[in-house]
């Protein structure tokens, strides 16, 4: 009787031990980044953004959706995709077109980044002309209605199941920020990319980001990295032994013995700033101080790639946030503060008193709506962080008084800034 | 876990070659009067085994448990949150009992109830069945940083085997669904309410009860919550949805 | 937060002091108000002993290892030699309690990037709270393999301790929170010496650190009262 307990009770540990799972959630589509959009030329681009009702694939996306386009620059060559947002468990769509195809046919993967549920789409864009569904050919005709529709599956497994959108309304325009946070999203949702490499900043458009914030900090050596956590750790890095501050080792040895874990090279700032701009349609970046320290070589690259941005007519700010009283004593350091902008994270008082444009207080302290709209009235821009609650963004979006918000998830905020009527 | 788990095993076999002998235990019962004496049908101090203290009596422990959080929440920051363990049961019949627990960590509190009904099944083997319901509340005022509280109810029905390893020894295993009920989110004036009752996740419990120093007996056990939300850790507004894993130390005198 | 949290493990173990004082003091004076037979019976509960063990033997790291893919002509070494230092409290019951302390080579490996060597050297050193149980407490003598015979679990801290020789010296280290389980048998050789062969796990879960030990213990108890 007694070693039977044990034995139960082995087999208890046994079967829970084996019911953990490793979640991952690898991409199902391999993208062919043909440079180009092919057959969906800007007419037709510009035609398909919107609000989509959603008819089969409710229970899975939600009621409706947003269609949005994105592009990544490569030198001379542009590449162009199709995102699409849905309101269900933060769930997204990144789809290209098929340049074999003879019709408007995009192909790629849906992903919901609360958990891991994902599979390959493949769809088709047509019009509804007198009821009848044809091929679109760019013209839409009075009372024609586009209509995206197609097959969806599960994981890498061949799309087996229906999906139709039918186009409702343009996409809200009111100017908002929905700023992307450690470049793109955390490596914890098992995104493709690893959070804070340059991999993540080309995927944030089509993530739904317009903008991006950056973790900053400095190697032993005095390179601005990006990187966020205070030590070198397995949830952003791979095992190599490493451990301790960042700031303990140099830029050769993280170079040369670092990979993130997804395998990219831990990036430097002006490698990131580099990619922001030769790369994507960023308008906004966020360079979040995590040093303690002299903030004078952040600031000369901020004003390097400032410059940079106005000679390639790129709409790009970049600012520097300061999130504590110790970033706020590196920037009143500066010999010089003329064009760099500032954000301050800290009360209404501080901020206004440093001559911040932006300030960004943290959503757990509510709406804060007077204070909130005296910044606005003052002058200032005001962005919440960061906030990843589906509902709490929905009622943040809604309220119509914060000019954006930084969160992990992007695809919802986009999703519930794009519906807004 | 492996080697402990084979550990376990082969201690057993062990064990059972020494029952083969003549039965040394039965025969070397300590007299009255001595401080090992225990009289004949006494119940052990115990909270987790699932055994109905007698009809009108209370029983009580006091301790800790401490809860590793996971790195999917607290990323870099691997911490053991304690919390303050208090449990009270009371006898209602022979088998069925009322079971109350509150842990606290000052700036978070849950309060549950419940009962319980529990029979012997052979002479060391115990079994029991229970249903408790759960309220824990939270609450953050720290300026620029938190003006936040929630709070939320969860049920926890659950089925437990308990064990006489030896005299002094007992055993209990304890498997738990987490169902939650109602979950209630406010920052500054702006609330959200979960309403829908879902499957959270689900708990085992290895307790170890036993004396310690003394007449003081102890609780020493580990639960392994695989659940998707976590009340002390509200605060950090878990958006996952996917069972994360939440080992606890589980340390309480009886007193 | 930190703050917060220290204060409430503070206010745990006052608490559970106090209320075991407590508990003690008024056992006492019931024993006292009860007639001297019972007060007898207290005072014989005993002896409560400090077990002091100190050991050494191989490790071996058994978990998996990254090295960098850019080191060419690797070498990596998984063998270690741990040193414990354990004190623990037996009461008059079977389940005892202590804290275990001690340092172990985790694993280390040395390639090269270009012409020029890296090295790196990774090790931990445990602080854990952690309890112990013989299998047999009642019954049977020492001389029984059961009593002999005891298993050890603990929780705490491990810090992780690194140094890379490449470009320059970096010694870093990083806290982990862990744990560790053990088996050991215990030969006695006088009233107060002891020496144990132990079987032991340990794991830094946050660093994915993980070494099995066998280890040859003195085992010493300097007080029992």
């Amino acid at each position: 009787m007694k070693s039977s307990v044990y034995i139960l009770l082995g087999l208890l540990l046994i079967g829970f031990e084996s019911c953990r799972k490793d979640y991952e959630a690898p991409v199902p589509y391999t993208f062919t980044n043909t440079p180009g959009s092919g057959r969906f030329v800007a007419s037709v681009r510009q035609t398909m953004e919107g609000v989509y009702g959603v008819t089969d694939g409710v229970g899975q996306f939600g009621d409706q959706v947003a269609l949005k386009w994105t592009y990544v620059l490569n030198g001379a060559d542009t590449t162009h995709y199709l995102s699409i947002f849905t309101g269900v468990d933060v769930g997204y769509f990144n789809l290209e077109g098929d340049p074999k195809a003879d019709n408007l046919v995009l192909n790629g993967y849906w992903r919901k980044l609360v958990n891991t549920s994902t599979g390959l789409v493949r769809l088709t864009v047509r019009t509804k002309h007198n009821g009848v569904l044809e091929p679109y050919t760019g013209r839409l005709a009075t009372g024609d209605t586009l209509v995206v529709d197609g097959l969806y599956g599960e994981n890498s497994g061949t799309p087996t199941q229906k999906l139709t959108l039918t186009y409702r309304r343009p996409l809200n325009q009111r100017p908002f920020s929905i700023l992307a946070h450690r470049s793109g999203g955390r490596t914890s949702d098992l995104l493709p990319a690893s959070e804070n490499s340059l991999e993540i900043i080309k995927l944030a458009s089509r993530l739904g980001a317009t903008g991006i914030e950056i973790d900053v900090r400095y190697t032993k050596d005095g390179v601005p990295i990006l990187y966020h956590d205070n030590t070198l750790n397995l949830r952003l890095i791979q095992k190599s032994g490493l451990t301790g501050p960042i700031e303990a080792y140099t830029y050769q040895q993280l170079n040369t013995l670092v990979r993130l874990v997804n395998g990219e090279k831990i990036p430097t700032l002006e490698e990131a700033l580099e990619t922001v701009i030769n790369n994507t349609s960023l308008n906004f970046v966020w360079l979040d101080t995590k040093y303690i320290g002299p903030m004078d070589k952040v600031q000369a690259i901020q004003q390097k790639y400032r410059q940079k941005a106005i000679l390639s007519r790129r709409d790009l700010r970049i600012i520097i946030g300061l999130p504590s009283t110790d970033a706020v004593a590196s920037y009143q350091a500066l010999a010089d503060k003329e064009n760099t902008p500032i954000l301050c994270e800290l009360d209404t008082a501080t901020t206004l008193g440093l001559g911040a444009r932006i300030w960004a207080p943290r959503w757990t302290l509510g709406p804060q709506t007077q204070e909130v709209l005296a910044m606005k009235a003052a002058g200032l821009t005001v962005f919440v962080w960061t906030l990843d609650e589906p509902k709490f963004i929905q009622e943040f979006v809604s309220q119509n008084n914060f000019d954006g918000i930084l969160s992990n998830y992007s695809p919802i905020v986009a999703y519930y800034h794009y519906v807004e009527q | 876990m492996w080697v402990v788990c084979l550990l376990f095993v082969s201690t057993s076999a062990d064990a059972q070659r020494e029952r083969q002998r003549p039965d040394l235990r039965e025969r070397r019962v300590f007299p009255p009067g001595h401080p090992r004496y225990v009289p004949p049908d006494t119940q052990q101090p115990e909270i987790y085994f699932p055994q109905a203290p007698v009809p009108g009596k209370w029983r009580r422990s006091i301790g800790a448990v401490f809860t590793t959080t996971p790195p999917e929440l607290t990323e870099e920051v691997r911490v053991s949150v304690p919390a303050i363990d208090f449990n009270i049961q009371r006898g209602l019949t022979k088998h069925l009992y009322f079971a109350g627990r509150i842990q606290t960590q000052v700036v978070q509190s849950n309060l549950g109830i419940g009962l319980r009904w529990a029979t012997q099944v052979s002479k060391r083997t115990f079994i029991g069945a229970g249903y408790d319901l759960n309220g824990w509340f939270g609450a953050l005022q720290i300026k620029d940083v938190f003006n936040s509280q929630a709070y939320g109810v969860q049920t926890f029905p659950s089925l437990s085997v308990g064990y006489r390893l030896t005299r002094d020894v007992q055993l209990s295993v304890r498997t738990e669904a987490i169902l939650d009920l109602y979950y209630r989110s406010q920052v500054g004036n702006l609330a959200v309410v979960y309403d829908q009752r879902r499957i959270n996740g689900v708990a085992f419990t290895v307790v170890l009860e036993q004396p310690f120093y003394d007449n003081k007996h102890v609780s020493l056990g580990l639960r392994a919550a695989y659940s998707n939300f976590n009340w002390q850790l509200w605060s950090l507004y878990d958006t996952f949805d996917r069972n994360l894993f939440y080992p606890q130390l589980i340390f309480g005198f009886i007193l | 937060m930190k703050v917060h949290l220290s204060i409430i493990v503070w206010m745990v173990c006052l608490f559970a002091g106090n209320v075991t004082i407590l508990a003690q003091s008024l056992e006492q004076q019931l024993s006292n108000q009860t007639g001297p037979d019972s007060v007898k019976v207290v005072s014989k509960r005993g002896p409560y002993t400090i077990v002091v063990s100190a050991g050494s033997g191989l490790s071996y790291y058994s978990t998996h290892l990254g090295v960098p893919a850019s080191l060419e002509q690797t070498h990596v070494s998984r063998f270690g030699v741990p040193a414990t230092l354990r004190a623990m409290w037996y009461p008059d019951h079977r389940l005892r309690m202590g804290l275990e302390t001690g340092w172990t080579t985790m694993y280390s490996y040395r390639g090269l990037v270009g012409n020029e060597t890296a090295h790196m050297y990774v090790s931990v050193v445990p602080v854990l709270l952690v309890f112990s149980m013989p299998l047999a407490w009642l019954s049977g003598t020492e001389r029984s393999i059961a009593r002999r015979l005891s298993i050890t679990g603990g929780t705490g801290i491990y810090i992780n301790h690194s140094r890379l020789d490449y470009a320059g010296t970096v010694m870093a280290n990083t806290n982990s929170l862990g744990w560790m389980a053990a088996a050991s048998y215990t030969y006695p050789i006088s009233r107060r010496v002891r020496v144990a062969g132990e079987l032991k796990w340990y794991d830094a879960v946050a660093a994915e650190n993980a070494a099995f030990t066998a280890e040859v213990q003195f085992v010493w108890r300097p007080f029992s009262w």
